[in-house]
């Protein structure tokens, strides 16, 4: 279908229509021409396809501009129809504009929220030359994305790669500074020196080449320097972290963009990672986010198939490790990465909702043309009248779709107001800050003008050209057996509206179901009355005399520590594990934490083998380990307690217990096998388990051990039921909109079936009170006009659910605890459409059926 | 006479550099450079149109190139009117500019 030799079609029909002036040659096709075979040439084709697109549309309102003031007496006749066609029939007009008012306000929140997260990023100068480096390596057969690589990968790439003009390594820490007195805990990002050229941040103060140059630099953003800074300059002054260490600032920059996954308020140089005790120059441990720039105008796939085999003969740790590049931009919307380092987005958020948006839009739309056809026996003669009077299809067809974007017009205007309306509380659920200003970006109110064009285009272009075929001889004798092709079509449509809203209730219905299931599942540890706080360094000397102090409070029920929360999936581990009988050739996923004595008891989670930590010495040689039933599983030991297991050669140990399997991530990953070291130093979170109904009192007493222990420090504390709600925070929010989005379309929907039925009943009064005068009861009567919007409905609930089917069983596969796909969403979303459509048509039926035919009839 | 918005101005001056080789592709190439800023491929015309209605341009088909997928070139040449529109407009900004110095612009900081 496509020809490579000519420029995309539409695009040339386009340019070709409006480009030049009327009637007259520009030679606009031919330079277009030219233009796009030069561009092929040059960059390929379908590059060249791409761009070509984009001139025409940006272009384009210009030309609309340009030809509206070419033909106004014309356009101004067909408005003035168009307005008094809308206000001769209210009650549709009413209809056809609130339908089209919700669908478009949908999509105006979809789209701003779309663009939003599609902008993450976005703003490097840059940013398109920017790839970040993924490790494919096999686990146990499984294959792997690593989000994480090696800290001697980057500088080594880029001695070794020609293509590769800048590398920039990542991690974060968390460290406590002071200015004065008051010590705050920051979190801060590692970087290296090339951070500020390969990434558009910039500096109020400071060079951005150098800044992060000197081990003790740092770089604070705006905020953050005035935190630490309050009266004066930060730059050039002195900043004291915990560890004795003193850094100069070197750079401050500007409030850093919201939309950046990289952002961060305070920079130090990657090289300070040596004195934090990373392996910041090893190639035996996966843990840093790479990202590497690539020259102007590389090929990205001769640069891809040159760093493919990199790792080979590098002292990894990890066998057939080949690298790939991730651009930039897309980092955000592609969770799901093991060892992802930053906080993202959700691509099937974005898919679903637009979606459902692009449903209750089409949904709209479809009541336009159904309502259109069915009052076409009202137009008929007009058409007829039209065309004896001389006006051409083409008129029309303009007359028609001027009526059309009249509407939708006057839609978008009320739209715009509802989604203003909506916005805040659409913020909510979707936790951004959106706002209208978005709009006075040139390119988005291009993009709601074009919205405008293609809904008007949409639900113009049926009724237009339905309603131009008609053949003046036929419509003026007053044959409107036209009519019963409309009826077909009509009936297709009203299927379609209706099943695209049923689809989305089943599929809401499913989500719904599982974000229930996951709040309800048994995670197989106990998260109530839980609260965690980051101990500092001195608290975790003494932390005995801390525990002996908080317990000495009645409130407060129980303390332990370890290194993680239970909800952040551990450490991801590389580094191999040893123990006797282990097949020396396969490797084994398995993650690692550390914990301090009576952890496990104080979670709930249950030691079914062995027995908790004792308190001992902290050594590298005799470490005591827990291990959970998977990995137990795998080392395949008769009884595991009492097997000596190893860390990367050096940490020995001897496993002292198995903990029942228990859930440390979200529900989509099955559990892992996990081993946990005894470990006080490393344990750093408290865990401090409350008396119920007793928080403040217990949270009182933590605070006052944080100032007698750790005076410095900043008392931070934190629910576990908070982090443990985290987890499905995304699915939540999907779960949040497309119940309004649900609710909005079958509202949509029914608004096209009620003013179907009105038209109906209107149109049958006559029939109706005839039945009457023989006889027929209301309730027959009721029934027999509803028979044909039940067997409707029902058909639409029979397309539906396959692809409802379809569609919720590709969301759930994500998930490796899930539920199963019973009957009951589907039967669920048939009784709810056929009561609320039954509702609608009988109401009116019902109406209809009760005027006494004496009244209806007595004209005949 | 009535002034020339600025873009027509720079697209008349583009079509008089050009010479023998206006056309609308490099005529936009044009535009492009005096300005700094890109022209959408085809808003041009537009313009091309209107001048062409003043009688500032007059056009010249040439033949049909195979490059251009056999339809032909639109050439366009300046018409005397549109020379003298153009130098009206010569005189206008530089009597409008007279006397001032571009030191004025200096920032004052």
């Amino acid at each position: 279908m496509k020809n490579p030799e000519s420029p995309p079609r539409l695009a040339l029909r386009l340019l070709e229509r409006f480009g030049g002036g009327r009637g007259e040659d520009y030679g606009t096709a031919g330079d277009f021409v030219e233009y796009y075979r030069a561009l092929a040439a040059e960059r390929g084709i379908r590059a060249a396809r791409r761009e070509c697109r984009r001139q025409v549309r940006a272009a384009f309102p210009g030309y609309l501009k340009n030809s509206i003031a070419g033909s106004s007496a014309m356009l101004k006749h067909f408005f003035l129809i168009a307005i008094r066609n809308l206000r001769k029939h209210k009650g549709l007009s009413f209809i056809n504009i609130a339908g089209l008012a919700v669908g478009l306000a949908c999509s105006i929140l979809i789209f701003l929220w779309v663009r939003d997260e599609r902008s993450i990023d976005g703003f490097h100068a840059n940013g398109k030359a920017i790839y970040r480096l993924i490790q494919e390596v096999k686990y146990s057969g499984r294959e792997m994305s690593v989000a994480v690589t090696q800290g001697a990968l980057g500088p080594s790439l880029q001695r070794d790669v020609p293509e590769i003009v800048g590398s920039c390594r990542l991690a974060r820490a968390e460290m406590k500074f002071a200015a004065g007195e008051r010590w705050f805990t920051e979190s801060v990002r590692l970087a290296d020196a090339s951070f500020f050229e390969m990434f558009t941040f910039p500096l109020r103060q400071g060079d951005p080449t150098s800044a992060l140059v000197d081990p003790y630099s740092i770089v604070l953003s705006e905020e953050t320097a005035r935190k630490y800074f309050p009266d004066g300059d930060a730059f050039g002054k002195t900043l004291h972290a915990d560890k004795n260490v003193d850094f100069r600032v070197t750079g401050v920059m500007k409030t850093p963009p919201r939309n950046s996954i990289l952002r961060a308020d305070a920079f130090l140089p990657f090289v300070f990672g040596r004195e934090l005790g990373l392996p910041v120059d090893a190639w035996d441990d996966s843990r840093f986010t790479t990202l590497v720039q690539l020259e102007k105008d590389a090929r990205l796939a001769s640069v891809a198939a040159k760093i493919s085999g990199y790792l080979k003969g590098k002292p990894i740790v990890e066998k057939d490790a080949a690298l790939s590049l991730q651009p930039l931009r897309d980092i955000y919307l592609h969770p799901g990465l093991a060892g992802e380092q930053f906080v993202l987005g959700d691509i099937r958020a974005v898919r679903i909702f637009s979606l459902a948006a692009l449903f209750i839009l089409l949904i709209a739309c479809a009541n336009f043309m159904n309502l259109a056809t069915a009052s076409s026996a009202h137009r008929a003669r007009e058409v007829g009248l039209r065309k004896v009077c001389g006006a051409g299809r083409g008129r029309l067809m303009g007359q028609f779709y001027a009526e059309s974007f009249v509407l939708t017009a006057l839609s978008l205007g009320a739209a715009i107001v509802l989604a203003g309306i909506l916005l805040p509380p659409f913020n909510k659920i979707a936790a951004k800050e959106l706002s209208f200003g978005l709009f006075a970006v040139p390119g988005n109110f291009l993009a709601l003008a074009e919205l405008l064009l293609l809904t008007a285009f949409l639900a113009g272009s049926y009724p237009a050209l339905f309603l131009s075929r008609f053949q003046p001889s036929r419509v003026l004798k007053g044959d409107l057996s036209l009519g019963t092709r409309g009826r077909i079509l009509r009936r297709i449509l009203f299927v379609s509206q209706f099943s695209l809203a049923v689809l989305l209730l089943i599929c809401t219905i499913c989500v719904r179901n599982q974000v229930v299931f996951m709040r309800n599942f048994q995670t197989g540890w106990d998260k109530e009355q839980i609260v965690t706080t980051v101990m500092g360094e001195e608290m975790r000397g003494r932390f005995e005399a801390v525990r002996e102090e908080l317990l000495r409070n009645p409130d407060i029920l129980g303390v332990a520590a370890a290194s993680s929360l239970p909800t952040r999936g551990y450490l991801y581990t590389n580094a191999l594990w040893d123990w006797p009988g282990k097949n020396p050739r396969e490797e084994i996923v398995m993650r690692g934490t550390c914990a301090d004595v009576g952890y496990f008891p104080l979670l709930g989670m249950e030691i079914i083998r062995g027995r908790d930590f004792v308190e001992a010495e902290e050594a590298n040689t005799n470490i005591q380990w827990i291990i959970n039933e998977e990995a137990a599983r795998i080392m395949d030991f008769s009884d595991p307690v009492g097997q000596p297991l190893t860390q990367a050669g050096e940490f020995k140990g001897t496993i002292v217990g198995v903990v029942k399997d228990y859930h440390f991530t979200g529900l989509k990953e099955r559990i892992d096998p996990l081993v946990v070291g005894y470990s006080p130093y490393l344990s750093q979170i408290l865990f401090t388990k409350i008396r119920p109904g007793k928080a403040p009192g217990a949270i009182k007493a933590l605070e006052s051990a944080w100032k007698k222990f750790a005076p410095r420090d900043e008392f931070k504390y934190s629910f576990l039921t908070e982090a443990a709600d985290a987890l499905y925070r995304s699915e939540e929010r999907i779960e949040g909109v497309l119940v309004a989005f649900s609710i909005l379309s079958v509202i949509v929907a029914c608004l096209g079936l009620f003013g179907l039925a009105a038209f109906l009943a209107e149109k049958r009064t006559k029939e109706i009170g005839i039945r009457k005068a023989l006889g027929a009861s209301t309730a027959k009567i009721v029934f027999l006009f509803s028979r044909e919007f039940i067997w409707d409905v029902a058909a639409a609930n029979a397309v539906a659910w396959p692809a409802a089917y379809f569609f919720a069983r590709e969301w759930l596969r994500d998930y490796a605890y899930r539920i199963t796909l019973g009957p009951g969403p589907f039967l669920l979303a048939a009784a709810l459409t056929l009561s609320i459509a039954l509702a609608t048509a009988g109401h009116r039926f019902i109406r209809a059926a009760g005027i006494p035919p004496a009244k209806t009839l007595k004209y005949e | 006479m009535k002034l020339l918005s600025r873009m027509e101005e720079i697209i008349l001056i583009s079509i008089w550099r050009l010479g023998q080789n206006a056309y609308g592709l490099t005529i936009r190439e044009e535009v492009g450079k005096a300005t700094g800023e890109e022209l959408p491929l085809g808003a041009v015309y537009p313009y091309l149109s209107r001048l062409h209605q003043a009688g500032y341009v007059r056009t010249v088909t040439s033949r049909s190139a195979p490059e251009r997928g056999g339809r032909h070139k639109i050439l366009y040449h300046l018409t005397d009117t549109g020379r003298e529109a153009l130098a009206e407009v010569q005189r206008v900004s530089k009597r409008t500019w007279d006397g001032i110095s571009p030191l004025v612009f200096k920032k004052s900081s």
